[in-house]
């Protein structure tokens, strides 16, 4: 049996999800499901960050009763991944708020949610 | 582009173009697998028996706090924009129609009267105790899983299960005014906490209630007893390890945490706001 | 400097945090709300506070463990309470 690392797989869900995110804001039509696609894509690179932290049989990093001093600094999962991400989910929270604000408006000045037609500037 | 028109050809080149891409994110993160150095968060492991037993919340508001304070008013820049962009048509899109009649457009209309009798009784209650959850979150920050931002998405999601509710008689029914005062009160409590540490170290937002860093030589300045036992008394607790129980305190962690909480319940409130009412200076969620 | 009781106070602190923070919110509460409903309330939160259990580090009844299987997490409870309390403060203050 192939021993296969968690940090791998884990690599390998986020571009895939990554991936989704792109093919999504490419080619889907409906701005609603961009920006679905959009908030896919983040979730990818935050997954991706999160386990750049993964240390082999790690723990939390939070200290927990009896936790042994020397042995915690090596055994716990590293926090700069998570504490970045914690930045960058406040950071995707605002723009996801912009572009629902901005769908919106489209929306209410053309009638349509497809992106063709409001490129075209077509009214429906 | 519409998905009907990826037949044939068009459709390959995109296939190939996606694995192209594919290939290349997935590589550049398999290069990067066991190659990270542990650096500043093997430090702050060190540390962790000295402050604030969970890692993360002194690794956000030590060594990134000022970062943390600056990423605080990201989430503002966010609101501000989406309030300008639905609010009142600031942008002012040609061809939009006048401002009046976006205002006029029915709000959305919530029919409580026939409301679920679970919904209409079992609503309330969970709103009160989504409230003191948040609340459990974040004053627990330090010590356990959690933190401000947390519990500012918690208390903001209480507000928004009270609004979808009940709608225009939404008991957790924060106003404009109050939820711009919260968030000044989040973003002020967090900036000014670092004056002690800027007044007797030269650093803002130094932790002067743990004081981790006065051991080193390079440090500048001593923080006086008085301000390590204003700021680190309250907070102090027993950490029963294996080589022995250290008392260890927080220091400013907590009070950092409960500005963080209100300045998101103040921004994530004030875009939910936004989306469900709008925002003019007439009375909110009053029908015309 | 004062000594002050208990000696590790990080363990009551939070509670009161909790508390002042639980009126802040619940005077943001408008409509009445039943006896019924605040027993109910009462009741599920400190049901909730046997589930969610005091913070790890906290070890005296002051911090809300009773025995070693027991613990009540305290700011839970004061949360509530404060939150019913801010609630009854705001009553006749109406809306501006």
């Amino acid at each position: 049996m192939i021993e296969v690392s968690l940090q791998l797989l884990t690599f390998l869900a986020a571009s895939l999800l990554i991936i989704i995110g792109i093919a999504g804001m490419l080619f889907l039509d409906n701005l609603i499901k961009k920006l679905i696609s959009f908030t896919l894509l983040s979730d990818g690179v935050n997954l991706a960050l999160v386990s750049l932290g993964y240390v082999p049989g790690g723990i939390v990093p939070i200290l927990e009763p009896g936790a042994s001093i020397s042995d915690f600094p090596k055994e716990a999962a590293l926090i700069f991944g998570p504490g970045i991400v914690l930045t960058n989910i406040v950071i995707g929270v605002s723009t996801t708020a912009i572009l629902a604000a901005l769908i919106i408006m489209l929306y209410k000045r053309y009638g349509t949610l497809k992106a063709s037609k409001v490129l075209k500037g077509e009214m429906e | 582009m519409e998905i009907k028109e990826l037949r044939g050809l068009r459709g390959v080149v995109a296939a190939v173009a996606l694995l192209i891409i594919f290939v290349g994110v997935i590589s550049s993160f398999i290069q990067l697998e066991g190659n990270v150095a542990r650096g500043i968060s093997e430090e702050y492991n060190k540390l962790a028996y000295r402050m604030a037993p969970n890692n993360l919340a002194s690794w956000l508001y030590d060594y990134r706090g000022f970062d943390t304070l600056i990423e605080t008013g990201v989430i503002y820049v966010g609101a501000v924009v989406s309030v300008m962009v639905i609010g009142r048509g600031l942008v002012g899109l040609k061809g939009m129609r006048e401002e009046e009649e976006v205002a006029a457009a029915p709000p959305i209309a919530l029919k409580t009267e026939t409301m679920p009798v679970l919904l209409k009784y079992f609503a309330l209650p969970v709103v009160i105790l989504l409230l003191a959850y948040g609340l459990l979150v974040v004053t627990s920050a330090s010590t356990s899983g959690g933190g401000g931002f947390q519990c500012g998405v918690i208390i903001s999601s209480a507000y928004l299960l009270s609004v979808v509710a009940y709608g225009r008689r939404s008991p957790l029914n924060m106003r404009k005014k109050a939820l711009v005062a919260f968030g000044a009160l989040g973003w002020g409590l967090y900036t000014l906490i670092g004056l002690p540490g800027y007044l007797t170290t030269n650093f803002w937002q130094y932790n002067v209630g743990a004081d981790l860093w006065s051991g080193l030589p390079s440090f500048p300045a001593a923080v006086p007893e008085a301000f390590r036992q204003i700021f680190g008394e309250p907070f102090k607790l027993a950490l029963h390890l294996e080589e022995g129980v250290y008392y260890a305190t927080s220091g400013i962690l907590p009070i950092i945490n409960v500005a963080e909480a209100f300045n998101v319940i103040g921004a994530i409130c004030l875009i939910f706001f936004a989306f469900v009412y709008g925002w003019s200076d007439s009375a909110e969620g009053v029908e015309k | 400097m004062i000594v002050i009781f208990p000696e590790v106070l990080g363990e009551v602190t939070p509670t009161l945090v909790a508390f002042v923070l639980g009126v802040i919110l619940g005077t943001q509460m408008e409509g009445k709300i039943s006896s019924r409903t605040t027993a109910l309330v009462l009741f599920m939160g400190l049901l909730a506070s046997i589930l969610f259990e005091a913070p790890i580090h906290f070890w005296s009844v002051l911090g809300g463990v009773l025995t070693e299987q027991i613990s009540f997490a305290f700011p839970f409870i004061s949360a509530t309470i404060g939150i019913l309390l801010g609630k009854s403060i705001k009553k006749g203050g109406g809306s501006e």
